[in-house]
């Protein structure tokens, strides 16, 4: 088992473009238009060669460092996609079908699935460890044991951060998710962060498990979204009562999660 | 930390498994070869596998047919590995048997092929849609379908550090207790992204890379499929080779251009000593990332100078493997473990003159040498870095 507390959340997705935009769209259903994303963390040169994906999640974990108020530079960092850039692999497949082959330099530096994680550090100016995971539709859970995992034997806090796009028309079958989504957690041991939104004890165990409901609100636009299964998880800091949870994380793999809101 | 090692295994241009690998190093003959890849017209040479054309993959894997996980297939039959992957299972079950894979493009060679043949109106054509082969979690997929393992799964994908990294990551899988051993690996197939994207930052050699040579022009790009087993030291009998230390770091510099000074490399190599409760004079053999661009070996090179004496052997061996992105710091981290068992340390092929501007000496002829512990760097694209430390089996 293992204890950590999320100490800051930060999301972009339909309709919200930060935690508390989330939360009163939830208590209220009004939807913002989303803001114009603009990540002021990433220095200006940089910004001009960043995709949309890299933005986004720069974005989302500058938030989740900001609500635990916390120095973004030292922090250990894990990123994960079930799809990555799918705007960046259309572009990269479609260049390639075509003749003659001239691929930008910069978009295929940008191609790899650690790039948000290497447009943060650079940003950040940060020195600490990155990862970057896939695992399908369980990349999301999967984030979170990796992350857990890297909290027990680093012993200092992680960020991790989820975030799939909408599926260009030629990749659909392989990603249903119909609107982007990208949410980031900022995690530490019990004690360490002055803020704590909520603490959360970890299992994994053995066996099969279903996914968590969306709230009915956002399940029409991301319940396709493999990074929305990172949601329930995250909105159970805004619960008034503990909550239990279970997900699958891989084929025949689950974790049970127990959730003491602060 | 003591990761027992007991098994491991690597096919690439050179041949399939450890023996081919050996005679090819003691031979001092390179896997690579002119650029005869279907479809790539680039004046290059390729490290291409020459066993992975007469693979076919059984029926009950046949729908996750793709390059990569044909050449992960032919990988794992190599070396006893699917068997003694089994004999783990029978000790402690399929559910605490982890896997995690490193690639950096997994089977993007298949979604290439399949972008070839769009209909009219941009769609995928409904017989070359495979939506498990078509993710970057594929390679993890594949292998998990291949083995039968139950455990969690998951494949790292940073760029050309993707196969280092499975080390650390799973090391802490066996730490928390989640698996008793995991099965990690690296698979990276030839593919028109990689050639092309390369070939875009004008980073692609057009005659057989030359790594730390006063003329190397630039990377070969190559292809392979390491695994190794890794558990707790008391989970099996027997003396095993050791995992003693990783690090992992980003530079903060540029996406596709090294740190300067070495910083993220450093701090990498310095965070698996300290690990390993090693010191740099500990460490006998470095194999290096030694990609063969200007700008890799030379910051490689200084780095090295900051940290080890002058006693300590260091070469690459992309001369004879060309450099197989997510599946290096597999490929070299078994190369790495073959030095430490066999005392055969390879010296650089292809570099026929050292960089005048190196400080740190570079290994360029084959030589033998009784080593305890040794180094493999794997540096990728967003700065990120990773080294490990292994060690030779505990007396």
């Amino acid at each position: 088992m293992i204890e950590f507390a999320v100490c800051g959340i930060g999301v972009w997705g339909p309709g919200f473009s930060s935690w508390d935009e989330l939360q009163s769209g939830l208590r209220g259903g009004t939807w913002v238009e989303t803001a114009t994303l603009q990540p002021d963390l990433i220095p200006a040169r940089e910004r001009r060669r960043a995709p949309r994906f890299v933005k986004m999640a720069v974005e989302v974990m500058g938030q989740a460092c900001a609500v635990a108020q916390f120095d973004p530079s030292s922090l250990v960092n894990v990123f994960a996609t079930a799809m990555s850039d799918m705007d960046t692999t259309d572009y990269m497949c479609r260049i390639l079908a075509e003749s003659p082959r001239l691929v930008s330099p910069t978009r295929f530096h940008n191609s790899v699935t650690n790039a948000p994680s290497g447009y943060w550090s650079i940003a950040t100016k940060s020195h600490s460890s990155a990862n970057a995971v896939c695992a399908y539709q369980y990349s999301a859970p999967m984030a979170l044991l990796e992350a857990a995992s890297q909290l027990v034997a680093e012993q200092q806090p992680v960020l991790l951060c989820v975030q799939d796009e909408s599926s260009p028309q030629a990749l659909r079958h392989v990603s249903a998710a119909v609107e982007t989504l990208a949410i980031a957690m900022l995690i530490a041991q019990p004690g360490v962060c002055p803020h704590e939104l909520m603490h959360c004890r970890l299992n994994l165990l053995a066996g099969e498990a279903g996914w968590p409901q969306l709230p009915q609100a956002l399940q029409g636009q991301l319940a396709g979204n493999p990074s929305a299964r990172l949601l329930p998880l995250a909105l159970a800091a805004a619960a008034s009562e503990p909550v239990s949870m279970e997900m699958p994380v891989s084929p025949g793999m689950r974790l049970q999660l127990q959730i003491q809101p602060k | 930390m003591h990761l027992a090692i007991p098994h491991y295994t690597a096919t690439s241009a050179v041949g399939e498994g450890l023996q081919a690998l050996g005679a090819s190093i003691v031979n001092r003959s390179s896997g690579l070869r002119r650029n005869d890849f279907e479809c790539c017209d680039i004046n290059t040479w390729i490290g291409r596998a020459p066993g992975i054309s007469s693979v076919h993959l059984p029926p009950e894997l046949r729908h996750l047919d793709s390059r990569n996980n044909r050449l992960a297939w032919l990988g794992l039959q190599q070396d006893g590995m699917l068997e003694f992957v089994q004999q783990i299972v029978s000790m402690v079950g399929a559910e605490r048997i982890g896997v995690i894979m490193g690639t950096s493009t997994s089977s993007i060679g298949d979604i290439e092929r399949a972008y070839r043949n769009l209909d009219k109106d941009g769609r995928m054509r409904p017989q070359d849609q495979k939506p498990e082969v078509q993710n970057m979690h594929a390679a993890g997929i594949f292998v998990a379908a291949a083995t039968g393992l139950k455990g969690p799964c998951m494949t790292i994908s940073t760029a050309c550090s993707s196969s280092a990294k499975v080390f650390a990551s799973a090391a802490r899988w066996i730490d928390c207790g989640f698996v008793d051993a995991t099965l990690i690996g690296g698979v990276d197939s030839l593919c028109l992204n990689t050639l092309y994207g390369f070939n875009s930052l004008e980073l692609v050699s057009p005659e057989p890379c030359r790594p730390s040579d006063r003329d190397r022009r630039g990377i070969s790009i190559g292809e392979a499929a390491g695994y190794a087993v890794v558990c707790r030291p008391d989970l099996l009998r027997g003396k095993h080779p050791l995992l003693l230390g990783y690090g992992e770091s980003s530079d903060a510099f540029h996406m596709s251009h090294p740190h300067p000074e070495g910083k993220g490399a450093l701090s990498a190599i310095d965070q698996a000593l300290a690990r390993a409760k090693l010191d740099a004079d500990d460490i006998g053999y470095v194999n290096l990332h030694g990609t063969a661009s200007k700008a890799n070996d030379a910051v490689e090179n200084k780095a090295l100078a900051a940290r080890f004496n002058n006693e300590t052997l260091c070469s690459s061996t992309k001369g004879w493997t060309g450099h197989t992105l997510g599946a290096a710091g597999m490929l070299e981290a078994v190369i790495t473990l073959e030095v430490i068992r066999t005392g055969v340390v390879p010296g650089t092929l292809n570099c026929e003159n050292v960089d005048p501007a190196f400080g740190f000496p570079v290994l360029q002829e084959n030589t033998t040498a009784s080593l305890r512990y040794a180094l493999s760097n794997s540096f990728g694209f967003g700065g990120n870095n990773a080294s490990l430390v292994f060690g030779a089996c505990d007396d």
